[in-house]
C-alpha cells in the first residue's frame, strides 16, 4: 500500500519542499547567516547590488530545480516499481489502440 | 513580562492606520496577480508551442522557484543602479503581484483543464460554435472553482505584505517594530498585528470555505 501512497504524495511533497526553501529566506530576518542574509552583507560591503542579489536568485532556483529534478526522479523509479509489480490488465501495459471516431455518414441511418 | 492594557490600548490607533497601507497593498497586488496570472495562462493556452510562449515559461518557473523575500530586496535596491525609482510600496507590489500572478496562473489554467474533456465534445457534436463553448459551455463551469482557488492566493498575498516591512513600507508589521523600539516593549504591538490578521483571514477563509463548500454542491 504504501509504494503507491507514496507516488501520489510524491508531486505535493516536492511542491511542499521547493516552498519550504523559499521561505528559508525569511530567517535572514532574525539574523542567521542564510544566502539572503550573507547577500545583504556582500551588498553593504560594496559589491554592486544587481550582481550580489541575481546571484543569490540563481542560487534559490539552482536548489529548487536540484529539489525538482530529484523529486521527478522519484516518481519516476517509483513509477517503474509499480508498473513492474502490478498485475492486472489495466496496469503497465499499452494503452488500448485509439478508437476511431465515426462520422454519421459512414454509419448509415 | 506583564500584558500593559494602557500601552496596548494607545497603539491601537498607529497599527490600525498602518493595517489600511497592508489591506491596500493586498488589494493592489491582488490586482497585478489576477490580472497577470490570466495574461500568463492564455499565452500558455493559446500559443503553448510558439517561443514566446518557452520564454514566459521559464520566467515563470524562475519567479516560482526563487524567494519573494529575495525578488523583493532585488528589485528595490537594484531599480536604482538602473537608472528607476520605484518608491518602496510600488516596487513591494508589484514583486507580490508578479510573484503570486505565477501562481494564479496555475490555478487559472488547473480551472479550465477541470472542465470534463466530455464537454468539449459534447459541445462538438451540438456544433456549438467555439466562442459559444468558451462562453456558455466552459466558462460557466470553470469560474467558480476558480474563483475560489483565486480567493485562497489573495489571502496568501495578505499574509506576504509583511514581507514589505523589509523594504520600509510602513504596514502594519513595521509599524508594530517602530512601536515597539519606541517603548522598548515589542509584546503588545506584535501581539495585536497578530490578532490583526487573524481578524481578516480568519473569516476571509470561512467565507471562501462556505463559497467552495456551495458551489461543490451545485454540481
Amino acid at each position: 500500500l504504501f509504494p503507491q501512497a507514496l507516488l501520489i504524495m510524491l508531486p505535493s511533497l516536492g511542491t511542499l519542499l521547493i516552498d519550504l526553501l523559499k521561505n528559508t529566506a525569511v530567517v535572514s530576518l532574525v539574523t542567521l547567516m542564510d544566502i539572503t542574509f550573507t547577500a545583504q552583507q556582500l551588498r553593504l560591503t560594496g559589491e554592486s547590488t544587481a550582481a550580489v542579489y541575481g546571484l543569490a536568485l540563481v542560487v534559490y532556483f539552482a536548489l529548487a530545480s536540484i529539489v525538482d529534478i530529484a523529486m521527478k526522479f522519484l516518481e519516476r523509479r517509483l513509477g517503474r516499481y509499480r508498473d513492474y509489480h502490478a498485475s492486472g490488465p489495466e496496469r503497465g501495459v499499452a494503452a488500448p489502440p485509439s478508437v476511431r471516431i465515426v462520422s454519421r455518414k459512414e454509419l448509415g441511418p | 513580562m506583564t500584558w500593559d492594557w494602557a500601552y496596548a490600548w494607545d497603539s491601537v490607533p498607529p497599527l490600525l492606520d498602518a493595517f489600511r497601507v497592508t489591506l491596500q497593498a493586498t488589494a493592489l497586488a491582488s490586482v497585478v496577480a489576477l490580472v497577470l496570472g490570466f495574461v500568463l495562462a492564455l499565452v500558455e493556452r493559446l500559443e503553448s508551442r510558439s517561443v514566446a510562449a518557452r520564454i514566459v515559461g521559464m520566467g515563470t518557473e524562475f519567479i516560482r522557484r526563487t524567494p519573494g523575500l529575495m525578488q523583493i530586496y532585488f528589485l528595490y535596491y537594484v531599480d536604482p543602479t538602473l537608472g528607476l525609482t520605484l518608491s518602496a510600496l510600488t516596487a513591494g507590489v508589484l514583486v507580490l503581484g508578479v510573484h503570486f500572478g505565477t501562481y494564479t496562473a496555475e490555478s487559472y489554467r488547473a480551472g479550465i483543464d477541470a472542465v470534463p474533456r466530455g464537454q468539449w465534445d459534447a459541445a462538438a457534436a451540438l456544433s456549438i460554435p467555439r466562442r459559444e463553448t468558451w462562453i456558455k459551455v466552459i466558462l460557466p463551469q470553470a469560474v467558480p472553482p476558480i474563483l475560489a482557488a483565486q480567493g485562497n492566493w489573495v489571502l496568501i498575498m495578505f499574509k506576504g505584505t509583511a514581507l514589505l516591512s523589509t523594504i520600509t513600507v510602513v504596514e502594519v508589521v513595521s509599524k508594530s517594530q517602530q512601536i515597539g523600539s519606541d517603548h522598548l516593549r515589542y509584546l503588545e504591538p506584535t501581539v495585536l498585528v497578530g490578532i490583526f490578521f487573524l481578524a481578516v483571514s480568519y473569516p476571509a477563509s470561512v467565507l471562501v470555505r462556505i463559497y467552495e463548500r456551495r458551489i461543490s454542491r451545485h454540481r
